[in-house]
């Protein structure tokens, strides 16, 4: 256990110390810094360059059709009713031709124009539509509502009434009981952690590979070997790239969730259904996270061990990988289908390559039984201590092999010839 | 305290590297392992240190069954190799602490080690921006550095500069006065006749010759002499034509006079001829085979 300890802080200090993972965690932080503030940043520096502030203190250019306005009370009451309703503009109203209004918007003279066509049809002359440009939208709503009010008075409701009538939305309450999971609600959060725990376990068990190849390559591991037992080797060094790539996602999350919670976009999107996961997604995504990466990681690091040099890694692993990225590939199917419960994942949570991939994405996305979720647990722990034991026997013969990158079929025949 | 190791075998596959090992050595000795490459020194070692497990045989310490996890073992592996680019005194208080020392305590003895070795200024430099001759104290103070019981040397002299192996000459004398088992593997003859009381020659995987330096040197014939004068020319004159019958051969060599006797207890008799006739003799000694010649001779017919 000491020696399990030694070995742990040795390598998470290894790990938390050196550049990249400094780098990547920085530059992830940054980034979801960044992204979280950049709306409230865009939106002030269109302000700042003439935007929304200018927009208003501009008078708005108002035309009325000289063939349908005959009355000039009329026109005076659709000004005035503009000017209640819109106190921040200034309504202004023009005899200016159709060709001189355009040139004045062009100029950018005047932002906006608007031209009475009848009381039922309004054009607008604006130079570009942005989208956050809601003067548009709320004229019209205004002159509709205007347009209600009349009708009603006409019918003889009091005006009071009937804005009581158009204003309140909600005379019936709807629900929707959902039988299975929400899968539009689940679906993009599911999508970002199972893509954080491919990235997490490809990122950290090559690292770990490395690791276990370089110590090799300079021939450290000949001392390491002999001064301590290969258990304590291998799941200290392990369980310490866990915990690093552990750290290094709960930072850059840890920074994404306070940023957004802090910004002024944290109302709906994606993020806001990161924020609502239920807590107990959070329970699962840190159990399959742990159980993938160990799984995963201690089988490349026996590889690492395998290898002579650090070049060697990538043909070592290539086979690993690909199954990995399959049971990726696998559940982004499956979750892009809808279909997260057909009998290919069925099976495939039973096996411990997939498992950590596919148990987590049946159990935010689909309908999966607790037994199900209990036996597939169970299995890959099982599977990821008889892996751990295995690795370190591994690790152990690794030492002595140089030469040569031993096959996958070497490695069979020299188990079986009980050299280790 | 008494390493035994008997009738040890071990194959890889189809291939025996070690056939009936028999060896031992005792506290404050120092043994040493001869014998080519690939003779299976590494092998037995590796064994020893709890690398390999043998097909056969048994190890025992001080009569009771060996058990490597509670023995305390130094060892320099004949690969040299730490970590290149971490920090000197943090990966040996590293080493330290897999051995099963206190954080504090490895640091100390590290420290020790350092100042004792003149690499103190070095404690937190890189491995990799030493020499190789300082990387190699270095591992050997990672070897030492828990006072282990047993230390095994594997070809410890290796790359090392005349000032830098008399500090490691010294420091394995330290060892053999502090009364630690010293298992010794070099191809550099001087070292180990100068450390080792007892060796064993391997060949092809088995012992071809073992036990205490000076007694295999007198198992040798002792026929071969050494005589130092100013007449050496008249002596060899005199004795091809007086005692011919007793000689095989007579040369001069760097201004000494070789004789190979056909018998060895024909000594006197040559000595005392040399005497009567008057002869000015400086030295007359029995020439014995260096453990250079004993080595070639056993391990001519090796891999």
């Amino acid at each position: 256990m000491r020696q399990f300890k030694s070995v742990f802080k040795f390598e998470f200090m290894t790990h938390i110390c050196s550049k990249s993972f400094i780098a990547i965690t920085v530059i992830g932080m940054a980034v979801c810094f960044i992204m979280s503030f950049l709306p409230t940043f865009f939106s002030d520096i269109g302000s700042a360059i003439g935007g929304s502030e200018d927009v208003k203190s501009l008078p708005v250019l108002v035309m009325f059709n000289q063939e349908n306005f005959i009355d000039e009370d009329d026109e005076n009451s659709e000004i005035m009713f503009l000017e209640n309703a819109f106190e921040d503009y200034d309504f202004m109203r023009t005899e200016l031709s159709m060709s001189e209004i355009r040139e004045n918007i062009k100029s950018g003279e005047n932002n906006y124009a608007i031209i009475f066509d009848s009381n039922e049809e309004i054009k607008f002359i604006v130079e570009k539509v942005s989208i956050d440009d809601r003067f548009i939208r709320n004229i019209t709503s205004a002159l509709n509502t205007k347009a209600k009010l009349q009708i009603m008075n006409t019918y003889g409701i009091e005006n009071e009434q009937a804005l009581n009538l158009l204003n309140s939305n909600e005379y019936i309450k709807t629900t929707v009981d959902i039988t299975t999971s929400d899968q539009t609600e689940s679906f993009w959060y599911t999508y970002i952690l199972l893509f954080a725990l491919y990235m997490a376990i490809m990122m950290y068990g090559q690292m770990i590979a490395q690791n276990v190849a370089s110590e090799k390559g300079t021939r450290a591991m000949e001392m390491l070997i002999t001064s301590a037992k290969p258990t304590s080797l291998m799941f200290g060094k392990v369980i310490a790239g866990a915990l690093a790539g552990f750290l290094q996602l709960f930072l850059i999350f840890g920074t994404a969730f306070i940023s957004y919670t802090n910004s002024d976009i944290s109302s709906g999107g994606i993020v806001s259904k990161m924020i609502g996961m239920p807590m107990d997604v959070l329970v699962y995504v840190f159990i399959f996270f742990v159980l993938g990466f160990l799984f995963y990681a201690f089988i490349y690091a026996a590889l690492g061990s395998l290898a002579n040099r650090v070049e060697d890694i990538s043909m070592l692993i290539t086979p690993i990988t690909m199954v990995y990225v399959l049971a990726f590939v696998l559940c982004m199917f499956s979750m892009a289908s809808g279909n997260v419960d057909s009998a290919l994942m069925k099976v495939c949570s039973y096996v411990p390559f997939t498992s950590p991939m596919v148990l987590f994405v049946r159990i935010t996305m689909g309908n999966i039984l607790m037994p199900e979720i209990v036996v597939g647990i169970v299995i890959l722990v099982a599977f990821v201590f008889a892996v751990g034991l295995l690795a370190s026997k591994i690790y152990k013969m690794g030492v002595t092999m140089y030469g040569n990158t031993p096959k996958f079929k070497d490695i069979l025949k020299l188990r079986k010839a009980k050299k280790i | 305290m008494k390493i035994e190791i008997k009738n040890l075998y071990k194959s890889f596959g189809d291939k025996e590297v070690l056939k009936n090992i028999c060896l031992s050595a005792e506290s404050g000795k120092a043994l040493g392992l001869l014998g080519r490459n690939g003779a299976g020194k590494t092998t037995t070692i590796r064994i020893l240190m709890g690398l390999f497990e043998a097909n056969s045989g048994e190890i025992l310490l001080d009569g009771k069954k060996y058990d490597r996890e509670k023995m305390h073992i130094g060892y320099l592996p004949e690969e040299r190799g730490l970590y290149t680019k971490k920090k000197i005194l943090q990966q040996l208080v590293y080493f330290g602490e897999l051995k099963g020392m206190k954080g504090s305590e490895a640091k100390r003895c590290a420290h020790d080690y350092l100042e004792k070795f003149g690499m103190l200024e070095y404690e937190n430099k890189k491995l990799q921006t030493l020499s190789k001759g300082n990387q190699q104290k270095i591992q050997l103070i990672a070897a030492l550095i828990d006072d282990p019981d047993i230390v095994i040397l594997d070809e410890p002299f290796t790359g090392l500069d005349p000032v830098n192996a008399k500090i490691l000459k010294d420091e394995v004398e330290e060892l053999i006065s502090k009364n630690k088992i010293v298992l010794f593997s070099s191809h550099q003859m001087n070292y180990i006749e100068e450390f080792c009381n007892d060796i064993a020659i391997l060949n092809q995987g088995a012992i071809v010759k073992s036990g205490k330096i000076t007694d295999i040197k007198k198992s040798y014939p002792r026929n071969k002499i050494n005589i130092g004068s100013n007449d050496i020319k008249e002596i060899e004159k005199f004795l091809l034509t007086n005692c011919n019958d007793l000689i095989s051969e007579v040369k001069i060599v760097d201004e000494n006079l070789f004789i190979e006797l056909n018998d060895e207890n024909q000594r006197n008799n040559i000595l005392k001829q040399l005497s009567e006739n008057n002869f000015d003799i400086d030295t007359f000694n029995v020439i014995e085979p260096s453990l250079n010649d004993i080595f070639v001779e056993h391990t001519v017919e090796g891999i």
